[in-house]
């Protein structure tokens, strides 16, 4: 697989490096190798990384390294990296495949009295709302980029036979712990939020905790199932049934 | 409320929260960078101070602010001018000012000029710093003391550091150095073009250049949404990608929307550029209604004058 990335200095003190325009898991572990080798080259000139789909954000210190040093800099580095170590031929180093490790099992009680949209979405396909959940269960996810709120995790993809567009009409409050599709993405509310996802199910699980470390559950690169419980297995989880008041609020906005 | 606390908020608009340069290294995990909206006056608040330059301050929006001194303390003020009043004397702005237990600070003048002041105090105020950072995002339940709240009439203010005795003189920044908020002109901003410039016709790249945008009501730390001549993008969206502050986006209803410190971390919409990150703090000062021209720059002034404003702060530069 071809690795060529392109830099551009979007500001004086920001890096994006594109690498491809097709969402892919291979090159979801091409940006995490491209983050270890950013990491390697800036070092303590490094402000912050935020890798998303197909591209990584490079945040420098312009006092410490000039916009067009760094751009040269990881463009060397990064050539370098996939000429030496993998001779044109992606494969991720050891390092890589020790960020991308973290496989994780959330579970999550599928239920009509929790997934708000899972009936709806089982007529629309013209099949029963524990089909949803079974299709939604038997794949193994991974995260593709972290963002819209703190914590929260954007996975693919799911089954095409569930895929749905996002809700016209976002719903002005999503209970904490929603897992919820969108097209051929899934994901999960860290915390009660508006939110123009379908819900098909709530975990118990805690996805963000400034206190605990690392604060977020999920991280990008990881490897997630979904594994499907009962209701006294999600209450005795923590779980919490209660729907929001204001379920059905809807916003126009 | 504790025996350390130096003031006392008497009077708040659900809009004065604490701030700092910013929340580094955590955009990973979804967290905001955040940071004042006029970094200008926020690096003056506490270089007057001889503060640390990220030492946190409370960023006052639309004035509506008081404080109460419970104990001495030395504070500052700079950013808008909201005719701020200690007791009943007017006060000129970007200055430090020595407080006296019962002494009153007002930010609540009918007039202004610019939108965002900033109060430090000696030492920087002692607040929580999740994630390394006292700045308060709502959205994300962070900063402040009540996870995410702003400050609120009653909340008590200490600092991180013993208050001197008192002292009778004040200092203030140079005159020809204090900057002017101006309500009603244009405002002026310098921005770099980025490679999605070429997703909009050179029809709609005049367009954007050649009109003063208006400045909507639906605008805050986020981001800023501008009213004008709508613009059609080639691409309706993009593949979701990391956001430089001052990113220029332009979403499908065609409007831009400037995005600012408390910006969401990734984002979807082709992008015009970037606005200079000196240049940000004209938005962050600007009043609903107002109007903005943009103008092309590029990255060689926006580099130059980021390290000219570094190395102006810097104390160890100092002569």
């Amino acid at each position: 697989m071809k690795v060529s990335a392109y830099c551009e200095l979007i500001s004086e003190k920001n890096l994006l490096v594109r690498f491809g325009d097709q969402i892919s898991e291979d090159l979801l572990d091409v940006i995490q190798e491209a983050s270890l080798c950013a990491a390697k080259v800036f070092g303590h000139q490094l402000k912050d990384l935020v890798a998303s789909y197909t591209t990584l954000l490079i945040e420098f210190d312009p006092l410490l390294i000039s916009p067009w040093q760094a751009q040269i800099a990881f463009q060397k580095a990064w050539d370098q990296h996939c000429l030496i170590i993998y001779s044109h031929v992606f494969k991720p180093s050891q390092n890589a495949k020790d960020i991308v490790g973290s496989s994780i099992e959330i579970p999550v009680y599928y239920h009509p009295s929790v997934a708000w949209d899972i009936q709806t979405i089982a007529q629309q396909k013209g099949i029963t709302w524990q089909q949803v959940a079974d299709y939604h269960s038997q794949k193994e996810y991974r995260v593709y980029a972290v963002g819209f709120a703190p914590g929260f995790a954007f996975m693919g993809q799911i089954d095409s036979r569930l895929e749905t567009p996002r809700q016209s009409n976002p719903r002005t409050k999503v209970p904490a712990g929603s897992v919820a599709i969108s097209d051929l993405q899934t994901a999960v509310y860290p915390n009660q939020s508006p939110g123009g996802w379908n819900i098909i199910g709530r975990s118990p699980s805690t996805f963000f905790n400034p206190e605990s470390s690392p604060a977020a559950l999920l991280k990008t690169a990881d490897r997630v199932r979904f594994k499907s419980i009962d209701k006294a297995q999600f209450i005795h989880l923590g779980g919490c049934l209660n729907d929001l008041s204001t379920a059905d609020d809807k916003d126009d906005g | 409320m504790s025996m350390n606390d130096l003031l006392e908020i008497t009077k708040a608009n659900f809009s004065a929260l604490f701030i700092d340069r910013g929340r580094v290294q955590q955009q990973s995990l979804g967290l905001t960078q955040s940071g004042p909206m006029d970094e200008y006056a926020f690096l003056w608040a506490n270089k007057l101070l001889g503060n640390d330059l990220n030492a946190a301050c409370i960023e006052i929006t639309f004035g509506k602010f008081s404080v109460k001194a419970l104990q001495r303390c030395q504070v500052a003020i700079t950013g808008a001018n909201f005719n701020a009043r200690l007791n009943h004397h007017n006060l000129a702005n970007w200055e430090t000012l020595y407080l006296k237990k019962g002494d009153e600070l007002h930010f609540d003048g009918p007039q202004m000029a610019g939108t965002r002041a900033y109060l430090s105090i000696k030492g920087g105020f002692d607040c929580p710093k999740p994630f390394q950072s006292a700045c308060t995002v709502k959205r994300e339940n962070l900063g402040g003391f009540n996870a995410g709240e702003v400050l609120q009439v009653g909340d008590g203010l200490s600092s991180l550091v013993q208050q001197t005795q008192a002292q009778t003189i004040n200092i203030s920044v140079y005159p020809e150095l204090i900057r002017t908020y101006n309500n009603r002109g244009v405002i002026h901003c310098r921005f770099m073009p980025t490679s999605q410039w070429a997703l909009f016709s050179s029809q709609d790249q005049q367009r954007f250049l050649n009109q003063a945008y208006r400045i909507s009501s639906q605008s805050d730390r986020m981001g800023v949404r501008l009213e004008g001549e709508k613009l059609k993008p080639y691409n309706d969206g993009i593949i979701s990608e990391g956001i430089a502050l001052g990113a220029i986006q332009v979403p499908p209803d065609g409007q831009p929307i400037v995005l600012m410190r408390d910006r969401q971390t990734i984002g979807g919409y082709p992008k015009l550029g970037t606005v200079l990150s000196t240049d940000i703090e004209k938005i962050g000062q600007a009043m609903p209604g107002q109007t903005i021209q943009f103008h092309v720059s590029d990255i060689k002034a926006a580099y130059e004058e980021r390290i000219q404003r570094e190395r102006f702060f810097d104390p160890n530069n100092e002569d």
